[in-house]
């Protein structure tokens, strides 16, 4: 029953107990139903109050027990005895089809139960990359003998129905097996998951699992036709390949540690670039390899006060913090507090793309639908790239396994932005503690900033997603009230990035102000680093030489993604161990 | 209304000359009664030609135009004016951006050359329009529309005696007409 | 005062009277007057149904331009990595063909040279709207055109500057200097034409406009002696002006990192390839103009010849660019410069990128036959092909470019021109074309001070 009981002020929203009791009266249940469901519930524990409450009177038993949260009374344990192992009978597809059918529960659906959720149909399968609905994993060559190319029409027939879809070419699959999501193919449920892909679960036969009463899910054999027509694939990256670019690198165990297994993986490297310059008091930002002298980080000094600008939002107007305050002869750049940075860690990114939702949710990304991704026009701040490498084939007779790595890409927070440069009206710029800020309000649209970043981790506002009387409004009630109080939502026109929740970072600065403390490496977390399961994502203060951020950056496994470039990025990827062959990773 | 208000602007405003227009068919016949008239001491005298005319040209004896000074005024104040500009800003609100300098001479340099073209190219106009006293309102001389057409015109300030000289003169060096305005 | 004959050396022969084998004996002062006259009068049907298809086109391309302006750029076919495509292009293509009209009427004015006399104020007149259009673009491709004037550097209360380091703001420099500059060149230039208009058009209404074009001009000695003082600085000015403009425009790209824009020969590359279109232009503007107008005697098969001739060099110059760029691609360092130079010609795009070098490096090798240069159907056609090229030349450095980034995950999300951008494409042409059609009808579409110029100046002794 708690906490809350009364009905919110913006919706019509009952408590379910109250929902019973409405539904029970207007079905004509003739009984004298209780006024609410707290005098139910009253007069429920009044038998309750009689055998365990003697000595007080109702109302005080009853608050004491609301504020303990119940009223226990120990009974005796009853004991416990193993049966026979149960046997497992092992699944039996039937069918004639060549393929047996697997239907596995979606990463984003689950069993379909997600499926009304915007960002969960937007969020791109972490196997194909596809989104907004469905498709069938097929072996390549065994797609080359039905005559079917990536994205080609597929007829699932099994003995208890048939469904087309579009054929997702996977070399990761048994090929005599095919693999179908399960969660959409909703045929009510809401208005984005109503009639989009499709129930896989009209292919399996009535059929329980006798162990377990659960579906059974691998039971049937499904026949395979290539037709012409075919929903389609819709995906947000369709080439796996690296192309040699050096995006997702690995580093053999062996090299990391010769001789056995190190003590510790995240081993600081010997020698990192740009160090060794002397300069007293600098802290080299890992990916630099010259320092420059706007933007290096500085330890302050014996004496040196703290700049007005370096605080928080929280200050007065007068004393607040701009570059205009403080003159260019002290070099407004010096003085930061922070400098802050990321370590992603491939070895620990499974690829779940939590961190993906995770942002959506925190920075009021707007969904844009199936047609605008198929053009591209996603609006994610922060993409889990997913990248095939063949390896060598172990012996002679095995095909090559494949080698799948993810790369969580998002705004590299470079030192030399390429985008700031080519901003004709300063609507990107680095701020002095080391984020590339994005004013939405100076953006005037003209879409250099996204050509020049070699990342590609920007994204446009080609439509008016924010304008409730448009089409393109990603935000129908009551989706609205979701959006974070703390982010800008964005107008068409404008460019939009990682900002490495800024919002976050000056709350936890307001907070350390307030309490007068200074700031401790964990008190900020971006988004995506508080959602990831595995903490692959690390985030903090560079110059904070405690900060996990700052050992990371210096580990021997750090590398930054197109460093040719000289971009000097913030975030630094820790390579992928690659472990012995037959270690079983 | 519109037709009145057109043949109001195009009427030829009524205007006081006083002095002698010699009309000429040949560009040789007009350059020697320039040269003689100016050995005369009629040294203020105009020429009306379609196009400009290399012999009228040496008769006259004009030096060049002082409008390059002009022009050359305002493409320094262009240059140091876009270099000004461009310094400026970035000193008022220093805006770093991909790591690069403050006072990044290289772009700068972009925007001075272009300043400089432009405050080039404006002042001179502005010189050409003042010195050849352009827009001209009130003409200086009976003016004759076969001056765009084919005609050259020698308009000399006279008056009285000086106007009968000069009006033989030029019947002498082969103008076409002469006329002598009071 | 001796009434004799005063004879004199003149160190003028007659060859220094104007490259006279340029116009047929027959013309003269007047008739060359009368003749160029004769455009500026009320317009026949043809003119109006042309203008009307025209105005018609326009109105297309507004609709779609407002559009575009309320639901926002996602109407155009941009994605995430092309974010640049058609608008771009049809920006570099505008300011390519206004180029050659400060090459005839500057460049080869310092050169003395005399057979742009007869071609050089069609082709000043093309610079100036062609700029017109070109200046549309930067404003259309903006995500908020609204607010575009934030690009120019005006005193503002907050003490914000644009950024003057950004390649785009350079541009926002140089096009409107070279707006105003070719702007002011065509206006001066046309002072002593308009008051021949003035003294001897064929109506009030044409008069009229020869009146406010002239400034009052009376061809008196010491205004010719300021005009062509300060003539000879326009042109000095606007020489660099064009080397500069579509260097500071193949900027946009070459300061750009993307592989395939990251170069150093973008700048005379893209001089020569603007000089290279606006040439062809020309070429197609005066052919149709001189057989409707009954001109062939004023502006020759010569004249065309020797344009045409400027046609083949710059499409050498662009040629060897191409090679170059390949060249460096294939012996350099960056394996992503040189996937991205395959991709050009043999993925997604490949049909632009072949378009692009028939039309340019293969046909135009055409003209290095005397008989191809003078049959001007077949030049007509080879010139429009050049256009085509050229377009498609900017089309493939763009979309191609961008479509391949380093990073390999946004690709094969591959761009498609939308309807919008068609229309604002040919609405373009539409706007371009609405001014020159009036221009021809309204103002001296031939230079007719400095045509008079090379005819033999009227001698009464002829040796």
């Amino acid at each position: 029953m708690q906490p809350a009981t009364q009905k919110l002020p913006m919706f019509d929203a009952k408590a379910p107990g109250e929902t019973l009791l409405a539904l029970a009266r207007s079905a004509g249940l003739k009984r004298a139903w209780p006024e609410s469901w707290m005098d139910y519930l009253k007069a429920r524990w009044k038998p309750l109050h009689q055998r365990m409450g003697r000595g007080k009177d109702f109302e005080t038993f009853w608050r004491e027990s609301v504020q303990k949260g119940g009223v226990w009374e120990e009974i005796a344990s009853p004991a416990v005895r193993w049966g026979a192992t149960p046997a497992f009978a092992p699944a039996e597809p039937k069918g004639q089809g060549s393929a047996t059918l697997v239907l596995y529960p979606s990463p984003a659906f689950y069993d379909g139960r997600g499926a009304n959720k915007s960002w969960l149909q937007e969020l791109p399968d972490p196997t194909t990359k596809a989104v907004w609905g469905s498709w069938v994993e097929i072996h390549p060559e065994t797609a080359a003998g039905l005559g079917v190319a990536m994205g080609d029409g597929v007829k699932v027939e099994t003995e208890a129905g048939s469904v087309v879809l579009p054929a997702y070419l996977y070399p990761g699959i048994r090929k005599d097996t095919v693999a179908i999501p399960l969660g959409q193919g909703h045929t009510a449920y809401g208005r984005y998951a109503k009639d989009r892909g499709v129930n896989a679960l009209a292919l399996l036969p009535q059929a329980q699992d006798s162990a377990s009463g659960a579906v059974a899910y691998l039971s049937a054999r499904a026949k395979l036709t290539k037709v012409a027509a075919a929903p389609e694939l819709v995906m947000t990256q369709r080439d796996k390949n690296q192309h040699e670019r050096g995006m997702a690198r690995v580093i053999p165990l062996a090299e990391l540690a010769p001789g056995g297994t190190p003590a510790d993986i995240n081993l600081p490297r010997a020698h990192a670039p740009g160090e060794g310059s002397g300069e007293k008091g600098h802290i080299e930002l890992p990916s630099q390899h010259k320092l420059g002298k706007y933007t290096e980080p500085r330890l302050m000094q014996e004496g040196e006060k703290t700049p007005a600008h370096a605080v928080t939002a929280f200050v007065p107007e007068e004393t607040v913090r701009g570059p205009r305050q403080i003159p260019v002869s002290q070099g407004s750049y010096k003085h930061a507090q922070h400098r802050w940075a990321m370590a992603i860690d491939l070895h620990s990114c499974t690829g779940c793309s939590a961190c993906v939702v995770a942002c959506y949710a925190e920075n009021n990304i707007p969904t844009v639908g199936p047609e605008q991704v198929k053009r591209g026009r996603e609006m994610a701040w922060i993409r889990i790239e997913r990248y095939e490498e063949k390896l060598a084939a172990p012996s002679g007779t095995q095909a090559a396994a494949n080698d799948v790595r993810f790369v969580p890409m998002m705004c590299q927070h470079c030192t030399s932005a390429p985008c700031e440069t080519v901003c004709p009206v300063y609507a990107t710029y680095h701020n002095p503690e080391g984020l590339n800020a994005q004013i939405y309000n100076r953006c005037v649209g003209t879409r250099y900033c996204s050509n020049n970043c070699p990342y590609k981790v920007r994204a446009f506002n080609f439509f008016d997603y924010a304008a409730p009387e448009k089409e393109t409004f990603a935000f129908p009630e009551p989706l609205n009230w979701q959006l974070n109080p703390d982010v800008t939502v964005r107008s068409r026109g404008v460019m939009e990035k990682c900002t490495m929740c800024v919002q976050r970072i000056l709350e936890g600065k307001g907070n350390a102000r307030d309490e007068e403390r200074p700031l401790k490496d964990g008190d900020i977390q971006t988004a995506c680093q508080q959602s990831c399961p595995t903490q692959a994502i690390t985030f903090g203060d560079l110059l904070d030489p405690e900060s996990r951020v700052a050992k990371l950056s210096r580990a021997q496994r750090a590398y930054w993604a197109l460093d040719e470039l000289n971009t000097g990025p913030g975030v630094t990827y820790l390579k992928e161990l690659e472990l012995p062959a037959g270690s079983g990773s | 209304m519109i037709q009145k208000l057109v043949d109001r602007l195009l009427a030829p405003a009524p205007q006081k000359h006083a002095g002698v227009m010699g009309i000429f068919e040949y560009v040789d016949d007009a350059a020697a009664a320039v040269r003689a008239l100016r050995q005369v001491g009629h040294k203020d005298l105009s020429v009306y030609s379609p196009v400009p005319h290399h012999d009228l040209e040496h008769a006259l004896e004009q030096g060049p135009s002082l409008v390059r000074w002009v022009t050359f005024g305002g493409a320094t104040l262009g240059l140091t004016g876009g270099f000004s500009l461009c310094i400026y800003s970035v000193i008022s609100y220093p805006l770093v951006v991909g790591g690069k300098e403050l006072i990044s001479l290289p772009p700068f340099v972009v925007i001075g050359y272009e300043s400089m073209i432009l405050l080039g190219a404006l002042a001179n106009l502005m010189g050409m329009l003042a010195l050849a006293r352009l827009p001209q309102v009130k003409s200086k001389a009976p003016y004759d529309p076969r001056f765009s057409l084919d005609k050259i015109g020698i308009w000399v300030p006279c008056t009285g005696d000086d106007a009968a000289r000069v009006e033989k003169m030029l019947r002498g060096q082969g103008a076409e007409e002469v006329k002598v305005h009071v | 005062m001796s009434e004799e004959e005063i004879t004199y050396e003149t160190e003028m022969t007659a060859d220094d009277v104007g490259a006279t084998e340029h116009v047929p004996e027959t013309v003269t002062q007047k008739s060359l007057t009368a003749d160029c006259l004769r455009l500026i009068q009320r317009p026949g049907w043809l003119w109006w149904v042309v203008f009307l298809f025209d105005l018609a086109i326009l109105a297309v391309a507004m609709v779609a331009e407002r559009n575009q302006i309320v639901q926002g750029i996602g109407v155009a076919g941009h994605t995430r990595p092309v974010m640049w495509a058609s608008y771009v292009t049809n920006f570099v293509f505008w300011v390519g063909i206004a180029h050659c009209g400060t090459l005839v009427s500057a460049i080869l004015f310092l050169f003395r040279s005399h057979f742009r006399r007869a071609v050089y104020r069609v082709a000043e007149a093309m610079t100036v709207f062609g700029v017109m259009t070109a200046g549309l673009f930067p404003i259309i491709h903006l995500g908020r055109p609204w607010f575009a004037y934030w690009l120019f550097p005006y005193p503002h209360q907050r003490q914000l500057w644009p950024n003057f380091r950004s390649p785009l703001e350079w541009d926002v420099f140089a096009v409107s200097t070279y707006l105003t500059v070719s702007t002011i060149f065509f206006l001066v230039g046309i002072i002593p034409d308009a008051a021949a208009q003035r003294d001897h058009g064929a109506n009030r209404f044409y008069r009229l406009i020869g009146h406010i074009f002239s400034f009052g001009w009376t061809g008196a000695n010491h205004q010719w002696k300021h005009f062509y003082g300060a003539y000879l600085y326009f042109a000095a000015f606007a020489t660099p002006l064009v080397l500069s403009v579509h260097s500071v425009v193949s900027w946009d790209f070459a300061m750009a990192q993307v592989p395939g824009w990251h170069s150093t020969i973008f700048a005379p590359y893209f001089v020569a390839g603007a000089i290279f279109s606006g040439v062809a232009l020309v070429i197609n503007l005066l052919i149709p103009i001189r057989s409707v107008f009954k001109l062939e005697h004023i502006v020759t098969v010569d004249h065309i010849e020797k344009l045409s001739k400027l046609v083949l060099l710059t499409s050498m110059i662009v040629t060897y660019s191409y090679l170059v760029e390949i060249f460096s691609a294939w012996y350099g360092p960056s394996s992503n410069e040189r996937d991205m130079f395959m991709w050009r010609f043999f993925g997604h795009f490949w049909w632009a990128g072949w378009t692009m070098a028939t039309c340019n490096s293969l046909i135009p090798l055409l003209l290095w036959s005397k008989k191809v240069r003078r049959n001007l159907p077949l030049l007509f056609v080879i010139c429009l092909f050049v256009n085509v090229g050229m377009w498609f030349e900017r089309f493939v450095i763009i979309v191609s470019s961008l479509a391949r980034p380093f990073d390999p995950a946004p690709w094969g999300v591959n761009y498609k021109m939308s309807w919008t951008e068609g229309a604002i494409l040919a609405g373009s042409f539409a706007w371009f074309f609405m001014f020159f059609l009036i221009f021809i009808r309204v103002l001296p579409a031939f230079s007719l001070a400095e045509i008079k110029e090379t005819l033999r100046a009227p001698m009464r002794r002829k040796a």
